[in-house]
């Protein structure tokens, strides 16, 4: 059986992550990702982490953005949504 | 380094069955090993064993979603490292440092797949490495590598087969 322990990260804790490392090299993450130079003198480790928490910032992200696009497709319209006026009542909105 | 298709329950299955037939030395205990997941296509893969009383081995991997290929990952970036334990954290955990005491590592963090061999610097591209192709390297060779060589006490470069220069 093989050891592995799952965990799951929440948004909340990954941006905590992420904000502590921002503060500790006093710099964004932004700056960090564009920046190879600076990210050169970062120790290794520092930036594996750094990477891999922005990596999962960003699933989390979308995954969040998928699910909420997906509900948002199942919702019913409410009647005055879905009311489709006739040509003529149109035409008078639309003057109006 | 050689990127291959893969998903979660692929990744611990090849997981699993090797470490079925890893015989872990008796002075040897797993400290953590666990995935932190975002999504069933984005994880980091952590494990950390002790060996005797003041060494030990740090595996970490970080999967991401494949561009283009629905529901695959590849591995994104990893670090393979063996060295002095400094310093445990309060989870148990060892904590690194800057400057981690290294005997050897390998990891692609921050450049192409290099190599760290018996100090944190300098880092060694796979250019000056001859006998061992480090993308080829996975975490199980790593670790019975260095199994082998705490039984045999044989030099890590004889182990692994690998001259610098």
């Amino acid at each position: 059986m093989s050891p592995i322990r799952e965990e799951f990260v929440t948004l909340a804790e990954v941006d905590e992550l992420i904000r502590k490392f921002e503060e500790k090299y006093s710099i964004s993450t932004i700056e960090f990702l564009r920046n190879a130079e600076l990210r050169a003198s970062i120790p290794e480790d520092d930036v594996f982490q750094w990477e891999a928490f922005e990596a999962h910032r960003n699933e989390l992200l979308r995954t969040g953005e998928e699910l909420r696009s997906a509900y948002l497709s199942t919702v019913a319209k409410s009647p005055e949504e879905s009311y489709d006026p006739p040509a003529a009542e149109k035409q008078s909105l639309l003057a109006a | 380094m050689r990127a291959e298709p893969t998903d979660y329950a692929k990744f611990t299955a090849w997981h699993e069955l090797n470490y079925k037939s890893l015989t872990l030395p008796t002075d040897w205990s797993e400290l953590a090993c666990k995935t932190i997941r975002a999504s069933v296509q984005v994880w980091q893969f952590q494990w950390y064993l002790k060996c005797g009383t003041d060494k030990y081995v740090r595996v970490w991997e970080r999967y991401e979603r494949w561009p283009g290929l629905l529901g695959m990952s590849r591995k994104a970036s990893f670090v393979y490292h063996y060295g002095t334990l400094v310093r445990m954290g309060p989870d148990g955990i060892p904590t690194y440092v800057s400057n981690n005491p290294v005997d050897i590592r390998v990891d692609n963090v921050g450049r192409p797949v290099h190599l760290h061999f018996g100090s944190p610097n300098p880092h060694h591209d796979q250019s000056v490495i001859k006998g061992l192709q480090l993308d080829d390297m996975d975490m199980f060779e790593f670790l019975k590598g260095i199994i082998r060589h705490r039984s045999t006490k044989k030099s890590l470069d004889k182990i692994f087969g690998f001259t610098i220069g």
